[in-house]
């Protein structure tokens, strides 16, 4: 596999998470909100998500393993310029997985209740981190960057202005988006597969987050016009997918006003949401990616383990889904 | 402190956190797939029923542990390149392949499988459920042999070649280091010798908690049941939850002796492919009585592990006099933490021997670490591990708990009506939700309840 194969199979790990992952966060952010009080209806929430967050996680472990083999540059350089963002994902995630799977495990209200409450707080802190690593990349690894920018095409009258207001805003607007699409995915995942009484409550957390969504997909997608316009062009096509996200979440929005709940764009929204940053930030940084990987010695070496792997690995997933994603009854396990 | 110090220090405190946790999940690991197979195969339903409650106890231990050990470990795939960007950046392409396929391959399977098997438990046919959790053992042995041929590497590098970098700067002077027989890398004795050591610790590991656990059970459960004492007959005729105990320990009992004669046996041969006096004399304090504290340990473990088997012979150990047998037991208790300690000093000792080279002779511990200002690494240093030392105390706190409870009260595998039930005050059922149109709290609270216990949703 050359070093193209290997930056679609980076993205394609960190869209499975988004998209996996995304939901347990969301859910994460909204099961105190949901649940109220009542310690049962929390767990509920937490039910309809369980099965997701083993095998969604390891997503973006795998994703990390696969940037320290084929990109170890690139890890070099995004840790280095975000070192405290890094850390800060890093206690987020722990933090998110203490909560889920030690809230239950006593059975006293204030343990549970202390433990949702820092699950919340996790649950939004996580994507945050993740976004704002992002936005990171897309400055240090596009033309924003003056060490990529010397070899880019050519820069339309764009100055180092811009490449400021992008290197400070991106992270930022970054951080909120992936925050708020895992809440709208998060929610409406709870709201397909809990029982009525609890989904109403979700869609309408899910509804409250649409807007600010798309106007955080708009300013990221202006984001992504300024990088192309420093120079690197593959950025439009990031801009064009978030200015469809954005589309998404308002046009969504639209039908939950009306009620129109069981609209296949209300059910799509949450994963175009939670997918738009995954794949502007492709688009984005992808050239100067793979452009740096590892030599092709290293890639060829690692191809066949790495797609057997993967190949296992897709089909155990989608028998575990097959066997656990099932509507909620009595033979649900609530462990979490 | 300089960069280079608290970045050390940051991977050892974090590894060692991350391994106590490694420790019991392959400790405990399969005799729980043993314990669920027994389950499966039983034909009796009071063996079902003993082997269901070993399964359930022990496998929720596991869980709770495994919980935290993910995350440590997590904390661990990420740091490594925060901290020593210089050892990817050198040996990457050699260091980093069994990183890929560990991700890859071992944890991502691991990971689908254990949620497999906790989310698949009432839905899966038996025969498949347990299969699931062998899968789990399966692959968390094969990735920590991938995680060991990583740091044999840095032990004791085989199978590559230097060769120059076109730009001619860099870390180990401008070469980095190409795979060129990855047959060698895998069979480094480095990693081989040192993964059957490691699993030999684990195993002991494993085995102190069951023995400890159940010591503990066993010291505080009559012995007899109070109707047969009564009548003044002879004999041990047992509760089902002194059965359980009694089990477990015999089951730990024989996992520590084989672990403590596979320790012995690898470790011994480990001396084979570096050289132990150079290693001491690096930190002579600490490695020295490190290699002779492992070795008591695995000595003592592997005779009173043979004595007290003998002592299995008729339930001789469980019949003894009582204050001797309370105090076996207690003194059983108290060691629970010994193999955790000296896998720690194990560890100590073969990472420290190593140094000043973070990969033996090719590249030096100064040169692989970050070029962060050293107030930063310290402040990741005193986060990450102010972080992680909260939550582990927290998950040991919880093991403990769940360890004293007994087989009452599990979670895993209970139904879920009986898992939502379980410990929700009564009170908090009729509680009010914070929003909803008037009314939704009742609406929800009985659907909740006709979810968990009559059907589906939809
Ligand atoms: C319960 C734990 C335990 C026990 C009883 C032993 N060991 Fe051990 N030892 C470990 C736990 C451990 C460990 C933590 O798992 C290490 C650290 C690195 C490794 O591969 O295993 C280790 C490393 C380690 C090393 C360092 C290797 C290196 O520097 O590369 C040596 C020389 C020994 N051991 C030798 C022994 C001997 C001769 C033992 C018994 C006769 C023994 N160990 C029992
Ligand atoms: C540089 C050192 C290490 C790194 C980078 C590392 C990385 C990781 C990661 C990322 C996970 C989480 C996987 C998941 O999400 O399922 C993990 C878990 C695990 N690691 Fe490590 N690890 C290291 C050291 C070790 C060692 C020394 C061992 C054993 C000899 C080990 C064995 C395991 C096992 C069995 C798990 C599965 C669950 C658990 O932790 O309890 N790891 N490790
Ligand atoms: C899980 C148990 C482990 C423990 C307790 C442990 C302990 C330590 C200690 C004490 C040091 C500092 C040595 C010194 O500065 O004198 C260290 C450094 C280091 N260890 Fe480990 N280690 C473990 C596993 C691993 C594994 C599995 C790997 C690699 C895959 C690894 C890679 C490193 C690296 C890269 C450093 C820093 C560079 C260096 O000091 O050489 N360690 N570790």
């Amino acid at each position: 596999m050359n070093a193209l194969g290997w930056g679609l199979l980076l993205a394609m790990l960190l869209a499975g998470w988004a998209l996996l992952d995304g939901a347990v966060q969301g859910a994460g952010q909204v099961a105190r909100g949901i649940g109220g009080r009542d310690d049962g209806r929390r767990r509920l929430v937490l039910a309809t998500v369980a099965p997701f967050l083993l095998l969604g996680e390891v997503w973006l472990v795998a994703a990390a393993g696969v940037l320290v083999g084929a990109f170890a540059h690139v890890e070099g350089v995004l840790w280095r310029a975000a070192y405290p963002v890094v850390v800060a994902l890093l206690v987020a995630w722990v933090v998110r997985d203490a909560a889920l799977w030690l809230r239950s495990r006593l059975g006293s209200p204030r343990w549970r209740r202390g433990w949702d409450a820092v699950g919340q707080g996790a649950s939004f802190a996580f994507p945050a981190t993740f976004g704002a690593l992002a936005g990171v990349a897309w400055t240090q690894l596009s033309a924003v960057s003056p060490d990529v920018a010397a070899d880019a095409p050519v820069a339309v009258g764009a100055g180092p202005g811009l490449a400021r207001v992008l290197e400070l805003g991106l992270p930022v607007v970054l951080a909120g988006l992936v925050a708020l699409a895992a809440r709208v995915h998060g929610a409406l995942v709870v709201a397909r597969r809990a029982p009525e009484g609890v989904a109403v409550v979700a869609r309408r957390r899910a509804r409250t987050a649409l807007v600010p969504a798309a106007a955080l997909a708009t300013l990221a997608a202006l984001g992504a016009l300024g990088v192309a316009a420093l120079g690197t062009t593959s950025a439009l096509v990031g801009a064009v997918v978030l200015l469809g996200a954005a589309g998404a979440a308002l046009a969504a929005r639209f039908d939950l006003d009306r009620g129109a709940y069981r609209r296949p764009v209300v059910a799509w929204s949450g994963p175009v949401l939670a997918l738009a940053p995954v794949v502007a930030t492709a688009a984005v940084v992808g050239p100067h990616v793979v452009a740096s990987a590892a030599p092709a010695s290293v890639l060829h070496g690692l191809t066949w383990p790495v797609l057997g792997a993967f190949a296992a690995v897709v089909v155990a997933q989608a028998v575990s889904w097959k066997v656990l994603v099932r509507p909620l009854g009595p033979r649900t396990t609530v462990f979490l | 402190m300089t960069t280079v110090d608290a970045a050390r220090l940051q991977f050892a405190l974090l590894a060692g956190t991350h391994f106590l946790f490694v420790l019991v999940t392959l400790g405990l690991g399969p005799v729980v797939a043993v314990f669920q197979s027994r389950w499966a195969l039983a034909r009796t339903p009071e063996r079902r029923a003993l082997f269901e409650r070993a399964t359930r106890f022990w496998g929720q231990l596991y869980l709770v542990n495994y919980a935290l050990g993910v995350a440590a470990g997590i904390v661990m795939e990420l740091q490594l390149g925060l901290n020593f960007p210089g050892l990817l950046e050198v040996a990457g392409g050699v260091f980093g392949a069994p990183l890929v396929i560990e991700t890859m391959a071992a944890f991502f399977l691991e990971s689908t499988f254990l949620g497999l098997w906790v989310f698949g438990w009432h839905v899966l046919p038996r025969w498949a459920h347990t299969a699931a959790i062998w899968a789990v053992v399966a692959t968390g042995y094969l990735s920590a042999f991938t995680v060991m041929v990583a740091n044999g590497f840095l032990r004791h590098p085989v199978g590559f070649e230097m060769v120059p970098v076109p730009g001619g700067a860099g870390p180990a002077g401008g070469e980095i280091a190409r795979l060129t027989d990855a047959a060698a890398l895998i069979t480094n004795p480095a990693a081989v010798l040192s993964s059957l050591h490691v699993v030999g610790a684990c195993l002991m590991a494993g085995a102190y908690v069951l023995v400890g656990v159940s010591a503990w059970h066993l010291r505080r459960v009559p012995s007899r049941l109070p109707a047969v004492e009564a009548a003044g007959l002879p004999g041990t005729t047992m509760s089902p939850e002194n059965e359980l105990w009694r089990r477990s320990l015999r089951t730990g009992v024989v996992t520590g002796t084989f672990g403590a004669f596979l320790a012995t046996g690898s470790g011994f041969a480990q001396f084979t492919y570096f050289d132990a006096g150079e290693s001491v004399t690096h930190a002579p304090w600490l490695i020295g009585p490190a290699y002779l504290l492992m070795q008591a340990v695995a000595l003592l473990t592997f005779l009173v592990g043979v004595a007290l088997m003998l002592l299995f012979a008729r339930d001789g150990l469980f019949r003894m006099w009582r204050p001797v047998r309370r105090g076996l037991y207690g003194t059983l208790v108290v060691l629970l933490p010994v193999p955790f300690v000296t896998s720690l000093l194990g560890w100590v000792a073969r990472e420290t021997g190593r140094q000043p080279w973070a990969i033996t002779g090719v590249l030096r511990t100064e040169d692989a670490v970050t070029d962060a200002p050293a107030g930063q690494v310290i402040a990741s240093l005193v986060v990450l591990m102010g972080v992680m030392t909260v939550l582990a105390v927290a998950d040991w706190v919880v093991m403990g708990r769940l360890a004293r409870r007994g087989p009452e009260r599990l979670a895993l595998g209970s139904p879920p009506a009986d898992a939502l039930r379980m410990d929700v005050p009564h009170a908090d059922l009729h509680a009010d939700p914070h929003e909803g149109p008037s009314g939704s709290a009742a609406l929800l609270t009985a659907d909740r309840d006709a979810v968990l216990t009559f059907g589906g949703t939809r």
